[in-house]
């Protein structure tokens, strides 16, 4: 009788708990979604998925590794909205209430998750955009295609990005003092991301935050015939950067465990900004989720 | 037309003050006379009390009117600056920076108000957070104190150089019953050589320790004389039954279960003896100039 | 007469301990990380010089955040003078930083001097000391983030192209607008 009674005491705290979550959490998205920064970060991107169209005077491959970084503002703006939200837990209020911080944390990532949605939103939008120009350019002759769409990992990567930015946005609204020192930090962040040929070697792809296939694997010298490489590769010519033919790696699954390693970081991002008791659950899943997201990487890469 | 005396040993005298933010009109032709002594403001939330005490602490500039501060003229730089230099004020919000310790916190307001020498600057912010009550405290970082002691560093800090014009918003905020008494104290010696003006919304600290009580509602002032004045105010217009009198300006429930009263008293009723809080009360509702 | 050192020479050591320097550190060792992993692989810097332009005016601005500031209104030192003070303790290490990553960026970018981030940290100081006080500093941060992202995303052309580029072709002028700007609202 009193397990049952505890049972039920138990059921309804808790009934209580996700009430009052979701109650917050409608108010907080109701917020973040009234920001102008939002959609002028989503405009931008927009902007720019819509101009990444094949142009014959850019080098081959142009718009193909161009357009991952196209969601640079929008998770920009993404980390200022989210941090905005969470700065909001370094003022006092209603300390003695039976919600506390981990709670009132839940609602606010769970307010986040429109956030995620409309990145999906963007995905799908440049999968339309890819299919209405029709394909984009990769790779020279023989190793050439004019009708490159990105693939369903490829097109998860703006998504995962949006919860690596919730989760730095996060961190950084919630542990630094001001938001006049987080705003500029979130712009330096995001946009060194941006540089996404600075960890494009096939060495360091894996850690790279926006990884812009295709990746570049050597494929033979310069004096080599490229008709006798395998005839499904993509292959980039020698040229003022390179001295040797390339090949233009593009996987699917190397999109899908780079996922994962965002996703990874976001959880460790995302410890930062809780307090202690979920901490440590998520620097353990994250540092898992992310050693795992690099090793299948690495496991990919030929 | 007012004229404004410049005499030197006037505290605060304003004519015709007047500010507005945006439409809403914070405070109204409102016209002070304030000559030492320790003056209380009293008034529901916004009507326009921190505004005035931001105006009279050379904060604020006035939309309208004439303002004169221990003499001189707000309006003027150099009289400002020297005005500043007599003055101590206690916002309501005050922010601190919570990695300095309370002495350092004090030492950095004495040296932003001219406190040069060293020694002599040591002794002073010893001497105001002595004065406070926090001199045990004071090489304790501020992010480790609680709200009320908060509340003193900055109170001390306003203390710094014996100001002549003393201006506190709320300075009773998040202080206990003891820590009251003592600002009490520490206010009523201040008020010796000088001018204290604090706004409050608690009617017996008005009552114990203000010489003058100016009530305010909407930007103006409806009231402006001694605490015992506005207390009398209200005699023969309290009364207590055993239920709620629709026709009362104003009632609510004692401690003992009866409802107290202010207004017209309908014949027969049990009157009491009004308190200050009352004669207040009596004033907001009626909003009689006095 | 009065032997010692000047109220704001005093408050200048509290002063510098009151602001915040870790989000300037974090942004110097991300800054010389990004730039030394492309001057290694032999990329170009320029671009990447001028984010860090950009997100160290942000910085430089967001120095004039003072959490007490509702304490010190009153104080007899203006708040100009405050202000100013702020500025320098902060421009003197970032412009040390900026020195040291054209090093790092190597001879290429020899042509890379302060200009365009003082114009942009001019520019933001002068709208964070005309805006209310409240939002004043965190608008002003933005405006070097802003003019930035106006510059270089979107495609303007003529006129406006001009005009949101003057931060890189011109930043004396813009800096010294941005001055007068700041002189004109000093008591504000």
């Amino acid at each position: 009788m009193t397990a049952l009674a505890s049972t039920s005491t138990g059921v309804a705290v808790r009934r209580r708990d996700v009430d009052v979550v979701r109650a917050l959490a409608l108010v907080e998205a109701r917020r973040m979604l009234r920001n102008p920064l939002l959609w002028i970060g989503a405009g931008l991107s927009l902007w720019a998925l819509w101009s990444a169209v094949p142009n014959p005077e850019a080098w081959a491959g142009a718009a193909y590794q161009e357009t991952p970084v196209a969601i640079v503002p929008f998770v920009l703006a993404v980390s200022v909205v989210v941090a905005i939200s969470f700065h909001r837990e370094r003022v006092p209020v209603a300390g003695a209430a039976p919600i506390g911080e981990t709670e009132r944390s839940v609602a606010r990532l769970v307010a986040a998750t429109p956030l995620v949605v409309l990145a999906v939103g963007i995905s799908a939008f440049t999968a339309w955009r890819q299919r209405d120009v029709g394909g984009l350019t990769l790779g020279v002759e023989p190793g050439r295609t004019a009708e490159a769409l990105f693939s369903f990992g490829e097109l998860a990567q703006p998504v995962a990005l949006t919860v690596l930015a919730v989760g730095i946005g996060a961190a950084l609204g919630r542990r630094t003092p001001n938001l006049v020192s987080a705003v500029p930090l979130l712009f330096l962040l995001w946009l060194a991301t941006s540089i996404y040929w600075l960890l494009g070697d096939h060495r360091v792809t894996p850690f790279s935050i926006v990884q812009a296939q295709p990746v570049s694997l050597y494929a033979g010298p310069s004096s080599a015939d490229p008709l006798t490489f395998p005839a499904h590769w993509l292959l980039a010519a020698p040229d003022e950067f390179s001295t040797q033919w390339t090949r233009a790696f593009v996987s699917d699954g190397l999109a899908w465990w780079h996922a994962l390693w965002l996703l990874g970081l976001a959880l460790l991002w995302l410890s930062v900004a809780l307090p202690r008791p979920a901490r440590r659950s998520l620097i353990i899943l994250g540092a898992t989720l992310a050693v795992l997201g690099v090793g299948g990487q690495y496991v990919v890469l030929p | 037309m007012t004229i404004i005396d410049a005499r030197p040993e006037a505290g605060v005298r304003v004519a015709g003050l007047t500010k507005s933010f945006g439409g809403v009109h914070a405070v109204r032709d409102v016209e002070l006379d304030l000559a030492g002594g320790v003056v209380g403001l009293l008034g529901p939330n916004g009507a326009g009390k921190s505004t005035l005490l931001r105006m009279l602490s050379t904060v604020l500039s006035p939309d309208a009117g004439r303002i004169r501060l221990l003499g001189l003229d707000p309006q003027m730089p150099a009289e400002r600056l020297e005005i500043r230099r007599r003055l101590g004020f206690l916002p309501q919000s005050p922010g601190l920076y919570g990695g300095f310790t309370a002495h350092e916190m004090v030492d950095y307001v004495a040296i932003l108000k001219e406190h040069t020498d060293p020694a002599a600057r040591r002794r002073e912010v010893v001497q105001v957070l002595e004065a406070v009550g926090l001199a045990d405290l004071m090489h304790r970082k501020i992010r480790t104190l609680s709200g009320g002691m908060h509340q003193r560093v900055a109170l001390a800090a306003a203390l710094l150089g014996s100001p002549q014009l003393l201006v506190l918003d709320e300075p009773a905020t998040g202080l206990d019953p003891e820590q009251r008494m003592k600002l009490r104290g520490l206010l009523a010696d201040t008020a010796k050589s000088g001018t204290v003006v604090l706004s409050t919304h608690n009617t017996s600290e008005v009552a114990a320790l203000c010489q003058r009580v100016v009530v305010m509602r909407a930007g103006r002032i409806l009231y402006d004389g001694t605490p015992r004045a506005l207390q009398s105010m209200a005699d023969g217009r309290v009364w207590e039954a055993d239920a709620p009198d629709p026709g009362a300006a104003r009632s609510w429930m004692t401690a003992e279960g009866r409802y107290r009263h202010v207004g017209e008293p309908p014949s027969g009723a049990t009157h009491v003896l009004p308190t200050l809080e009352d004669g207040y009360l009596l004033v907001s509702v009626s909003g009689a100039a006095q | 007469m009065n032997t010692f050192a000047s109220p704001l020479v005093q408050a200048a050591r509290p002063t510098s301990r009151a602001m915040p320097w870790r989000p300037l550190a974090a942004a110097a060792v991300l800054l010389v990380l990004v730039l030394a992993l492309l001057r290694a692989s032999g990329q170009p810097v320029d671009t990447f010089l001028t984010v860090a332009a950009a997100a160290l005016a942000g910085l430089v601005v967001g120095a004039l955040h003072d959490p007490a500031a509702t304490l010190l209104a009153t104080v007899p030192v203006p708040i100009a003078h405050r202000r100013a003070l702020r500025l320098t303790l902060v421009c003197v290490p970032v412009l040390t930083l900026w020195w040291m990553l054209t090093l790092v960026a190597g001879p290429s970018s020899a042509s890379h001097g302060p200009g365009p981030l003082m114009a942009l940290a001019a520019s933001g100081v002068a709208v964070a000391v005309w805006m209310p006080s409240q939002r004043g500093v965190l608008v002003g941060v933005s405006v070097p983030l802003a003019w930035y992202a106006l510059d270089q995303l979107v495609p303007w052309t003529g006129v406006a192209a001009d005009v949101s580029g003057w931060w890189r072709t011109d930043p004396w002028s813009v800096t010294a607008c941005a001055v007068l700007l700041l002189v004109a609202g000093r008591r504000r």
